[in-house]
């Protein structure tokens, strides 16, 4: 692989940021943490990314509305919501916003990397 | 008339309980008895010689003598007034005998009935909650306080009166004069309604038949309960778990998450000890994650959030589905679990993925409370009215002070098994909430030490079943035959696997290794289902489905979408009929490959209504549409009709001349504007002779009558009917 896979991830809980970071970083993703959905639309203009993990309740702006932006600013970029809201009307909402997965917290780590692991897979090898 | 002695008259009229005083011209009293001496509580010498005019509580009353003086003038004629003397109610009887040129003034006492009925209007009138009784007929004939205040009307206004005629919101008079068909029920019945959409104002409405001890209908009590406080406390409630929920979730997840990664290693080895105690924080925060869940769930189908879907529900089918999901459960502790029932059980009315629920809750009870090799048994029965099933397991029992309590929220029986077994306390109040709200009841018995049954009962709809079995002689079919698959995903090996697994259950089967190619099979073949896979390159999942959804020849294909990304949630919300994640289960593909091509025959089915209190031509209607394509509900009522017309939607109903009591045409207005039936065809049969009825009927738009000296005449209407209705011709 000639470079590292780069995800960026947004998440206002500092223990949980930790958490994802750790847990990709261990499968050998480059992981660039930010706290809130302004600052991961931010993030995006600064260097190009490969997936972007989105909590949904955070300062600034949300994850939904950060979501509706990513896909406007970069079409076809994987988005994955990590939220503590699992109500169906909230899944719904986060797939109607773009999102390709959604992920229920409280999650394993495997399952994280798992799911992580599938849609990087396939979006890579579309672009070989 | 002999003339009686004046002695014997006197004794005659002391015995008497009413009070009798006789006055000349004069108004002077000359006689007066015991009863009116005690009434007036004067003693009779004092009374006799008196002037009327005199008599001390006499003197205040006006209308007295005007009553007296009334008398005189219309010899002959009583008069009768009420008065309010020496502290007590009286009616007063008054007539002048011209012959003895004397009043005669009889006297009763009415106080104690006064009382008593002063008594029940105060009782009334202080009651809390409004108070509405209506007559037979519906007509109002009491109205307290409380319900003057809550539907800001008068009693005066509306005694008399419908509550039809009553000036209130429509919505609210709609749920107050309630279902015409419920008119003499003698079902207490409860619902709600909303007084004043602005100020929120919640209404509770109980209504109760009242009956004499003829058993005579006297009409109905309906009792209003302003709940707004009740609801907005509730809905603040519910608000509160929510969000709750949602906050405990995030420090869940860092607990949670950090625990995981050190016990998969994922942090440096750690050694046996600290593997255990890892072990219980994770089993323990596990357990906190199910009961936020259970919370929630709970809380929104006690909010009236949950709606309950109400389709028909083939409770073979349900019961199969659980057994097969807890089967590697029970294996997993070596028990057996046997399976009693008949051949096909009744149709229930309901949401099935709760039905389903509520099984898969008890019996993985069951399954977690039996020991290891122990037997668990599933029975299932059915009469006219209901279908029972039990659950039983072979565990430790349950006590009696304990089975009274377990249904309730939080209520975990306390012991060594039920603390290592784990769970929230909440599934059985859940179970309940559910089974009630399908019209059904659960109840457990259990013995100590041998184990528990628990039972649960749902409303059926009728004795006869969708007909989704094969038809006789064709039992060794396999149940692909005739249908075909389209299989659709861009690794071969996958294909292969699900083709090979179609194959052997008789299905046709075609391939496409792309979105673009699955499109092209979609339009050219029309295949009875599509499996499809969501993660494939050029065209993906998602498309595919977005394009045969706009296609009308292709959009009524059910998809299952099979990938590993998926889950429940997505899978509707991106319009899948039903979901398999990888690794495939092969049974669970067999299983909902056959179970969505029996759904979607269904949903082609012909639904027929017959409405017959004899259930003789119902049997014959049956056995004349012995086939798949047609589907027939008895309803011995018009009123269970409406309730089951409501849910399955007919496209024909046959009703029964005799049932229509005269009265055709309000009884198929009844049934037209009921959800459900407005479209259906409805046919009158009658075994009378038609002419003579028709002037009686009046029949609306599109429906038929028809003398029949056979079934095979309803038969044929029926078909009439439903190639004119254009039904039979979308049928394959």
């Amino acid at each position: 692989m000639a470079s590292k896979i780069r995800i960026l991830v947004a998440e206002d809980e500092q223990d949980i940021g930790r958490l994802v970071k750790y847990t990709l970083e261990r499968q050998g993703y480059d992981v660039h943490l930010v706290g809130d959905g302004q600052a991961a639309v931010d993030a995006l203009e600064r260097g190009p990314f490969d997936l972007v993990l989105l909590d949904v309740m955070m300062p600034v702006m949300d994850g939904y509305a950060a979501a509706g932006k990513i896909s406007d600013l970069e079409p076809g970029l994987p988005i994955v919501m990590l939220s503590a809201k699992a109500q169906k009307v909230e899944v719904e909402k986060g797939y109607s916003v773009g999102a390709l997965e959604y992920i229920c917290k409280p999650f394993n780590p495997r399952e994280l990397v798992e799911k992580v692991g599938v849609i990087i897979d396939r979006t890579r090898g579309r672009k070989d | 008339m002999a003339r009686l002695n004046r002695r014997v008259a006197e004794w005659i009229l002391s015995t008497i309980g009413e009070g009798v005083l006789v006055a000349d011209l004069a108004e002077k009293i000359v006689f007066a008895n015991d009863a009116a001496a005690a009434i007036l509580k004067t003693p009779k010498t004092a009374l006799i010689g008196q002037c009327l005019r005199n008599l001390p509580d006499f003197a205040t009353q006006e209308l007295t003598f005007e009553t007296i003086e009334r008398a005189v003038e219309r010899p002959g004629e009583r008069r009768v007034q009420t008065a309010r003397i020496a502290g007590k109610a009286l009616v007063l009887n008054c007539r002048y005998v011209v012959e003895s040129k004397c009043l005669v003034i009889t006297i009763r006492d009415i106080t104690d009935l006064v009382k008593t009925s002063e008594r029940v209007e105060a009782v009334l009138a202080s009651t809390a909650d409004g108070l509405l009784v209506l007559d037979e007929a519906g007509r109002t004939t009491h109205l307290n306080r409380a319900a003057e205040t809550i539907l800001n009307v008068t009693e005066r206004d509306a005694l008399g009166k419908t509550v039809g005629e009553l000036h209130i919101r429509e919505e609210l008079a709609d749920v107050l004069a309630g279902d015409e068909g419920l008119f003499k029920s003698e079902q207490r019945t409860e619902e709600e309604a909303t007084v004043d959409e602005e100020t929120e104002k919640y209404l509770k409405i109980v209504t109760t038949p009242v009956f004499d001890r003829q058993n005579t209908f006297l009409g109905h009590i309906k009792m209003l309960r302003d709940v707004t406080a009740e609801k907005r406390v509730e809905r603040m409630k519910n608000e509160f778990i929510s969000t709750v929920s949602h906050e405990l979730r995030t420090p869940l997840t860092s607990i949670k998450g950090y625990v995981d990664l050190m016990l998969e290693g994922d942090a440096g080895d750690i050694g046996d000890i600290q593997r255990d105690f890892l072990k219980i924080v994770k089993q323990n925060s596990d357990r906190l994650v199910g009961l936020i869940n259970d919370l929630l769930d709970l809380s929104r189908i006690e909010s009236g959030r949950v709606q309950l879907r109400k389709d028909p529900v083939n409770l073979d089918e349900a019961i199969d589905d659980v057994l097969v999901t807890s089967r590697t459960l029970a294996e997993e502790k070596k028990q057996v679990i046997t399976l009693v029932k008949p051949e096909s059980l009744p149709i229930v009315i309901g949401d099935s993925d709760r039905i389903t629920q509520v099984l898969m809750n008890l019996l993985s009870n069951a399954i977690k409370y039996t020991p290891e090799e122990g037997t668990i048994g599933i029975t299932a029965v059915a009469d006219k009215r209901f279908v029972k099933i039990s659950v039983s397991d072979t565990g430790i029992g349950i006590s009696p002070i304990d089975q009274v309590k377990l249904f309730e929220k939080f209520y975990r029986v306390d012991n060594s098994l039920t603390r290592e077994v784990g769970g929230t306390g909440l599934g059985l109040s859940i179970v309940k909430t559910l089974v009630r709200m399908h019209g059904g009841d659960i109840w457990v018995e259990s013995e100590a030490g041998k184990g528990s049954t628990f039972t649960f009962t749902l409303p059926a709809v009728g004795k006869v079943s969708l007909k989704s079995k094969e038809e006789p002689g064709t039992e060794e079919e396999l149940p692909g035959a005739g249908r075909t698959v389209l299989v659709v995903d861009d690794e071969p090996d996958i294909v292969r696997l699900v083709q090979l697994q179609l194959d052997k259950d008789g299905y046709r089967v075609l391939t496409a290794l792309s979105g673009e190619e699955a499109l092209d099979i979609a339009k050219r073949e029309r295949p009875d289902i599509i499996t499809l896979d969501i993660l494939m390159e050029g065209i993906n999942g998602f498309e595919v489905i977005r394009r045969l959804d706009e296609d009308p020849e292709t959009t009524s294909i059910p998809v299952i979408i099979v990938s590993i990304i998926c889950d429940e949630e997505q899978c509707y919300s991106f319009g899948g009929a039903s979901y398999l994640t990888k690794p495939i289960d092969r049974e669970k593909l067999s299983l909902t490959v056959k179970r969505l091509i029996e759904k979607r025959d269904k949903e082609r089915q012909v639904f027929i209504l017959v409405i017959d209190d004899e259930n003789g031509i119902t049997g014959l209607i049956e056995e004349a549409f012995q086939t798949k394509e047609y589907a027939v509900y008895p309803a011995r009522s018009v009123d269970e009709a409406i309730s089951v017309g409501s849910t399955i939607k007919p496209n024909v109903i046959v009703l029964d001349a005799k049932m229509a009591a005269g009265d055709s045409h309000r009884i198929i207005e009844r049934l037209r504007t009921c959800g459900g039936m407005s479209e259906a065809q409805i046919i009158m049969f009658t075994e009378y002779d038609a002419e003579k009825l028709a002037d009686r009927m009046v029949v609306t738009d599109g429906d038929d009558r028809c003398s029949v000296a056979s079934v095979d005449a309803i038969a044929r209407k029926i078909d009439e009917v439903l190639e004119k209705a254009g039904v039979r011709g979308e049928q394959d």
